[in-house]
């Protein structure tokens, strides 16, 4: 059996981890490419969201490579995505690939659904099973605190592109590494060569919070990479979407915090949305009103075309952004999009908040 | 005695009657909007977002269409019908769609139904509306069993062959199996895609006219549908998508029909993936043709496809008879 997934940010690290530490092979699929996008595109139903698209694409470059057996969730609660490997399987049947896919229920008792299936996959031990498990969940903490601590450098540095070379360099590392130990190590190494990348002290960042559906604010690819592009226009991001976070809220709950954070979200977006749609929805219409009460100078909320969650939000957005005053962008991705008119509509944007706060420090200080 | 407005879109094809002889029994009034017409279509166009699908846009036009002339608009949150099943997500933010989105509307009754995560809402949410509209427990509980009573045997109407259009009307069947009809056709969709003519462009109509007899999922019992789709995939969570994933596999197997056509609404989230399985699963063994649409979507081109697909159906269906007529003679 040879085992892949699809591409979610640097999420193929962990599962990497995950894998062959049960000794079972691995194919990474190819970074997702313009091919990529080319292949899923010709292969899905064209009312497909780009999820679906950019997912069906890593399997088929991965199914070229070898491999036969596709690990990804399944279940309701997930909107669409829940249904992909349904359709997906089908798909790749007809197109003559002998593939398999090892799904992991996660609607309910997530946990125990994946360690289930590690076993089954695997044939180890419960505990080799749980040691895998803990392998991979460092590996995601360690990687979405070092993004973290980029989206703060980025906007202060000296040398444009430098945090980006630097953080790149620890995922690099960090993709060769196999021990727990190694990984820590290497992440707080990584922590402090990011924190003395050359920053202007004097600067303070507009403050932007990046909401919107999960996989699009998870993978860089399908938004012409839109957090680097702010972080070089020296906009200081917030995202609130958190594999770790996922992994607590979902897995156990433990992290109080998410858990609240998550509630807050909730219950500030009530008056606008007041059940949650699936996906990301309401978090989106939540964690605006937040970002506003916070003092951010703006959102941008990423979707691919024809998401409903999003699209149930985007109904409520005009007025949120209104009530709050808070400018929201709000980019629908699609296989289309990452072209120049993107870019302008981005710049735009950050003149716009520019100016805004620019407008307000005078009206302070008059 | 209020005047409560209820937008002829969407779900209104499933549960009018029921909702009707609900608040028929309290005491007041239903005003229903007019038939969509093109100046609907253009108010729901101008309010909903514009990557929405083409029914959530004629909702907004609906519900617009009332403005002024009810005291209450009524929009139920469906969040999930049966355990561990939901709708789509425009249907769980319907409410607070219309809220977001049209301005100077009149309050909104919505009732939540979320059997899956919290089965007392709809209790207490009925409740809560009977408050607003000063009914008495028992009165709530009165209306309810007309509701309940008025959707079985709008339902059983259904099953007796009326569209439901007819269905809602109340008439009984007067219809005895057509026998002069060239072929037999499922249309499979959401109910508001197929029974609003002026946006199907009179679909039903168009068929029947090309000599076709036509069904609905409708026409089959929920139950026997829901089991029926599992044969299909046994992981369909959108309630209505199952049903017409049952239907597919129902007439697959019974061979009821000479052909299925699918219906749907081009940015439809639920459709896009379900309809692609039925479509694939399908196509080798009945003929089986998808129309999406939206509001750009010009007659002429349903026409043409609808005539190849009919022709291509009776072409075949007159060669297999031929084929066995001779058969017959060579015995
Ligand atoms: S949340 Fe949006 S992108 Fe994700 S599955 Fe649903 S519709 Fe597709
Ligand atoms: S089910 Fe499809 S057509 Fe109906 S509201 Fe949802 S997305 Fe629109």
């Amino acid at each position: 059996m040879k085992i892949s997934f699809p591409h979610m940010g640097n999420l193929y690290i962990p599962l990497t981890l995950l894998f062959s530490s049960l000794g079972l092979e691995v194919v990474v699929p190819p970074p997702i490419s313009k091919e990529t996008m080319n292949l899923g595109v010709k292969y899905s139903p064209e009312g497909a969201c780009l999820p679906f698209k950019l997912t069906l694409g890593n399997f088929l470059e991965a199914a070229a490579l070898g491999a036969d057996t596709f690990f990804m969730a399944q279940g309701y609660g997930l909107c669409r995505f829940g249904f992909y490997t349904e359709v997906q399987q089908k798909i790749m049947r007809e197109l003559g690939y002998e593939t398999n896919m090892a799904l992991v229920n996660i609607s309910q008792n997530v946990l125990q659904n994946l360690l289930r299936k590690l076993k089954e996959l695997s044939g180890k031990s419960q505990l080799q099973v749980l040691g895998a498990v803990r392998l991979a969940l460092v590996a995601i903490k360690v990687l979405d605190d070092l993004e973290k601590l980029l989206y703060q450098v980025r906007p202060r540095e000296l040398r444009k592109g430098e945090s980006t070379k630097v953080h790149q360099k620890t995922v690099d590392r960090l993709a060769q590494a196999s021990s727990v130990s190694e990984i820590r190590r290497i992440g707080s190494e990584g922590m402090k060569e990011l924190a003395a990348v050359g920053q202007d002290p004097a600067r303070t960042p507009l403050r932007v919070g990046i909401l919107g559906e999960f996989y699009v604010v998870l993978e860089p690819f399908t938004s012409s990479d839109v957090e680097r592009r702010l972080g070089e226009m020296g906009v200081e991001i917030t995202k609130y979407l958190y594999a770790s976070d996922w992994v607590s809220f979902h897995m156990f709950m433990k992290l109080f915090k998410v858990f609240k954070e998550h509630k807050s979200a909730a219950e500030a977006a009530r008056p606008y949305l007041a059940y949650n749609v699936s996906g990301d929805g309401l978090q989106t219409v939540g964690q605006t009103i937040l970002c506003a009460e916070e003092g951010f100078d703006g959102i941008v909320q990423l979707y691919p075309f024809t998401c409903m969650p999003e699209i149930v939000a985007k109904h409520m957005l005009p007025k949120v952004s209104d009530d709050f005053r808070i400018p929201v962008l709000s980019l629908g991705l699609d296989e289309h999009s990452g072209n120049a008119g993107f870019i302008t509509r981005l710049e735009a944007f950050t003149d716009l908040i520019n100016r805004r706060k620019s407008l307000r420090r005078l009206e302070v200080a008059k | 005695m209020a005047r409560i407005g209820i937008p002829r879109a969407l779900f209104y094809y499933d549960y009018f009657p029921l909702w009707q002889a609900f608040f028929t029994a309290l005491g007041h009034q239903v005003v229903v909007s007019d038939a969509t017409n093109k100046g609907i279509l253009e108010d729901g166009i101008k309010r909903a977002v514009d990557e929405t699908c083409l029914p959530v846009k004629l909702y907004m036009g609906h519900v617009q269409n009332l403005r002024g002339r009810v005291d209450y608009l009524f929009i139920p949150r469906l969040v999930s019908l049966e355990e561990k099943h939901f709708s789509c997500p425009k249907f769980i933010g319907l409410p607070d769609m219309v809220r977001g989105s049209v301005p100077n509307l009149p309050p909104i009754l919505d009732v939540t139904v979320d059997v899956t995560d919290n089965k007392k809402l709809t209790r207490s949410s009925l409740l809560e509306l009977g408050k607003l509209l000063g009914a008495s427990q028992g009165q709530l509980g009165e209306a309810y069993q007309a509701g309940l009573q008025a959707h079985r045997s709008y339902r059983a109407r259904l099953k007796q062959g009326l569209t439901h259009a007819e269905a809602i009307r109340g008439s009984t069947p007067a219809k005895t199996a057509a026998t002069d009809y060239l072929l037999r056709v499922a249309l499979l969709s959401h109910p508001y895609n197929i029974c609003d003519s002026w946006v199907s462009n009179n679909l039903i109509g168009k068929l029947q006219k090309m000599g076709a007899d036509v069904t609905t999922a409708d026409a089959l019992s929920l139950g026997y549908l829901r089991q029926k789709a599992n044969s299909l995939s046994d992981q369909i969570f959108w309630t209505f998508e199952k049903k017409l994933a049952g239907a597919a596999m129902h007439y697959l197997e019974t061979r009821e029909v000479d052909g299925i056509i699918l219906v749907m609404a081009f940015e439809c989230g639920p459709d896009s993936l379900v309809t692609e399985l039925i479509e694939r699963e399908v196509r080798d063994r009945l003929p089986v043709m998808t129309l999406c649409m939206d509001e750009h979507t010009g007659e002429a081109g349903i026409v043409t496809r609808l005539e190849a697909f009919v022709d291509m159906i009776v072409r075949q269906k007159s060669r297999q008879e031929a084929a066995a007529a001779k058969e017959w003679a060579q015995a």
